[in-house]
């Protein structure tokens, strides 16, 4: 047998146990089926994928070219332009990525059971996560490293670019905001994970000092430093739970946003070698040891999955979130299956360091299939928890009260078994009061990792449960601080649109108060989330997928541009396909959110349900007084704004585009593809 | 003995290359090629120099 036809029987016996794996996970008729198979179809799906659409999209769509010398290669700079070892590269770009997205939405998304959420987690990343990131970076790479804003510049005008870094700041503060959120959620009345957290602080800055004055630069020294007390801190964290120390960790949510808040801005004005850099240093080997660990522990225990595979909640009146499945669970599910933030780091560090093209496709595509596989890890992960217990702790107060015996008493009649008993004990096995109503998805992972590693280590169910909550919160704080201060650059450098002196970022005062109108922006969604009674996740992390997936709409519209001026224009399905989804979806999302009749659904029709109570002079549960009502009108009506401005920002950019294919393809204008020039490669070698 | 050495100083710059640390070594020997006729920065000011370009340029290098 020639080299081919091995070659092809290899791949056929591949595909057909990838078949087998998804019709299992989709006709399984027991009670429980095996994560295993749940395995077998994303490593198929991946291995597929990558084989033949990646190579495809690669050399006969963008033609990568080894003899055409990379960014690296002209500039070697040693600073920033770095030719780099693929296998680090890989690993650099994909910490880059990674982050708490990817571990929530799944686990959101799972109150529809496990197999729509993973389908999508699957096809999404095929035909669009993993071909954004592959796309934008071999885009950037052939501009010498630009940033997606800047070639949305050079490529459709300078109104696509404004726009971009509008939505770009927009989203921003959604994202900070969510995220802030679901530590909050984390944190609540919980004074072992409050402190270890708090902990974290004067660590970094024991961390920050050492690196800047005792051994300076020596980075790995301080950051193993400060992993050995980030471990005591989360050991001391249980005496401290025990004893009359706690009362002074324990908070409530408006008090925990208030803290975020204060946070957030001491931070991202304080110098960064002292708070920022450390924490930076701390959750990247956090990050990546605990996504490791997770991985180890799904294939060592291959857990039983207990979700069904399709629930009831389809239908969109899920206590998780509403809305039903299509389009609502295409932006519950961003991060994993397809998230336009990544087009922000395909074009940032990474594509100056890239060794030769054909990296592109390892580093972009394989980095992105990585990504996906840490979703589907997050959907294991809560899959396999009894649906009852997932319900409890997913549901907001407001479904399911505040007492175990009545949760348990509705979350049984919605026909998922659960007793008061069940979640009383765990809770204290993991060393917490209360487990109902964790919302946010961290808690939910935690459980579900703890569960994994005490089986896997002989127990220890509470110490794993509050490291998995330590992770999680230690890498969103670190996107509280850094992203407040990215935020406060591109704040800075819009208004210095209008007006000019504001861009400059070496003024303390303007630093300042654009740091706190930054922070005010992401403070204020927070604070909403918290004090409303549907609880914020409900809206708030439906604001940030809408506003994530339209990046990636805009990305696919910048791109798609670069491939008609290529004169590629029959092949750009491959970006036009995933960028109509994304509208479809996105747009689809949005305008419900806004217009819907549905009160549970639409900002509008909730917004005008609530003013109707309040003009007959009633204040309606879940809602105490008429105070809180009129807060509620007004916040329906300040996201359904939002909403609007994510709207308005994608279709504005797709036109721009659009107004460019239609100029090259039909007009036959000449309009210049703004590409870096050829520079035939030289046998420059990787620096490992 | 040597191997080991070797591999070591290859394990510290590649995780800092992953994690976008500084690496002063990689700098002192690229400034050796590059520059053979100037003074290189010293450890403490290249550390200085690094955090401003990686936190201080408004450039988004995470996702969420």
């Amino acid at each position: 047998m020639g080299r081919k036809a091995v070659s092809i029987a290899v791949w056929t016996v591949i595909s057909v146990l990838g078949a087998v794996a998804f019709a299992t996970l989709a006709w399984h008729r027991g009670e429980t089926v095996s994560a295993a198979w749940m395995v077998i179809a994303a490593v198929v799906t991946y291995a597929v994928a990558y084989r033949f659409y990646s190579k495809f999209i690669g050399y006969r769509v963008f033609g990568l070219n080894d003899g055409r010398a990379t960014p690296a290669q002209v500039n070697n700079d040693g600073k920033d332009f770095v030719p780099t070892n693929r296998w680090v590269l890989f690993g650099h770009h994909f910490a880059a990525i990674a982050g708490a997205g990817p571990l929530v939405g799944p686990v959101l998304a799972a109150q529809m059971g496990y197999l729509p959420g993973t389908l999508w987690i699957l096809i999404g990343v095929a035909l669009a996560g993993a071909v954004q990131d592959f796309v934008v970076l071999m885009g950037s790479m052939r501009r010498n490293g630009k940033s997606l804003g800047q070639m949305a510049k050079d490529e459709i005008g300078p109104i696509a670019g404004v726009l971009g870094a509008l939505g770009i700041f927009c989203i921003m503060i959604i994202l900070i905001a969510v995220l802030a959120m679901v530590v909050v959620n984390a944190l609540k009345g919980s004074p072992w994970g409050t402190f270890t957290i708090a902990m974290t602080i004067p660590i970094a800055l024991i961390m920050g000092l050492y690196m800047r004055f005792v051994r300076p630069g020596k980075v790995l020294e301080g950051s193993i430093i400060g992993l050995v007390l980030l471990i005591l801190a989360l050991i001391g964290g249980q005496s401290v739970a025990n004893s009359s120390l706690a009362q002074y960790f324990t908070f409530g949510g408006q008090t925990l946003a208030v803290l975020m808040m204060i946070y957030g801005f001491v931070a991202s004005v304080l110098p960064v070698w002292l708070l920022l850099a450390p924490r930076d240093y701390l959750s990247s080997f956090l990050k990546i040891g605990t996504i490791l660990l997770l991985g180890l522990g799904i294939l060592l225990v291959m857990p039983d999955l207990k979700m069904p595979a399709v629930s009831r909640f389809v239908d969109g009146t899920g206590p998780v979130f509403a809305g039903p499945l299509f389009p609502f669970l295409f932006i519950t599910i961003a991060c994993g299956a397809v998230s336009g933030f990544h087009s922000l780091v395909s074009s940032g560090t990474t594509p100056k360091m890239l060794e030769k093209e054909s990296h592109a496709r390892f580093i972009g595509f394989g980095g992105m299939l990585m990504e996906s596989g840490v979703g589907i890890m997050a959907m294991i992960a809560a899959s396999a928890l009894d649906p009852g217990v997932y319900f409890a702790m997913n549901s907001p107060a407001a479904a399911i009260g505040t007492d175990v015996s009545h949760a348990a008493q509705v979350i049984s009649s919605w026909g998922f078994a659960l007793t008061p008993d069940q979640m009383t004990n765990l809770a204290k096995e993991v060393g917490e009061k209360t487990l109902l109503s964790r919302t946010g998805g961290a808690p939910t992972l935690a459980v579900g990792m703890a569960n994994l590693f005490s089986h896997f280590f002989g127990g220890f169910m509470a110490f794993w449960y509050h490291f998995a909550i330590l992770f999680e919160a230690v890498f969103i704080l670190t996107t509280i601080d850094a992203g407040t201060r990215i935020g406060r650059f591109m704040l800075q450098d819009l208004i210095g649109n209008v007006y000019k002196p504001f861009a400059n970022t070496r003024n303390y005062g303007f630093n300042v108060i654009a740091s706190a109108i930054t922070v005010a922006g992401w403070g204020y969604f927070l604070y909403q989330g918290v004090t409303d009674p549907y609880g914020g996740i409900n809206s708030l992390w439906a604001l940030f997928g809408i506003a994530n997936q339209m990046l990636a709409g805009i990305a696919f519209a910048v791109v798609t541009t670069i491939l008609i001026k290529m004169g590629k224009a029959r092949y750009s399905w491959v970006t036009i396909v995933p960028m109509i989804w994304l509208l479809v979806t996105t747009l689809g999302a949005g305008l419900m959110k806004v217009f819907s009749g549905d009160p549970k659904i639409g900002f509008y029709a909730h917004a005008a349900g609530v003013q109707k109570a309040i003009d007959a002079g009633k204040v309606v549960a879940p809602m105490k007084d008429m105070g809180q009502m009129h807060e509620v009108v007004f916040n329906d009506h300040l996201d359904a704004i939002v909403t609007l401005i994510f709207v308005a920002v994608v279709v504005l950019v797709v036109l721009a585009a659009l107004r460019i294919w239609y100029k090259v393809l039909f007009k036959k204008e000449r309009i210049e593809l703004k590409e870096s020039e050829f520079v035939p490669a030289q046998g420059v070698s990787a620096q490992v | 003995m040597n191997r080991f050495v070797t591999g070591w100083r290859r394990l510290n710059r590649n995780i800092k290359t992953i994690f976008g640390m500084p690496d002063y070594e990689r700098y002192l020997e690229h400034h050796r090629q590059a520059h053979p006729d100037q003074t290189p920065l010293s450890e403490r000011e290249y550390y200085k120099r690094y955090l401003k370009d990686r936190y201080d340029s408004g450039q988004v290098n995470r996702c969420c």
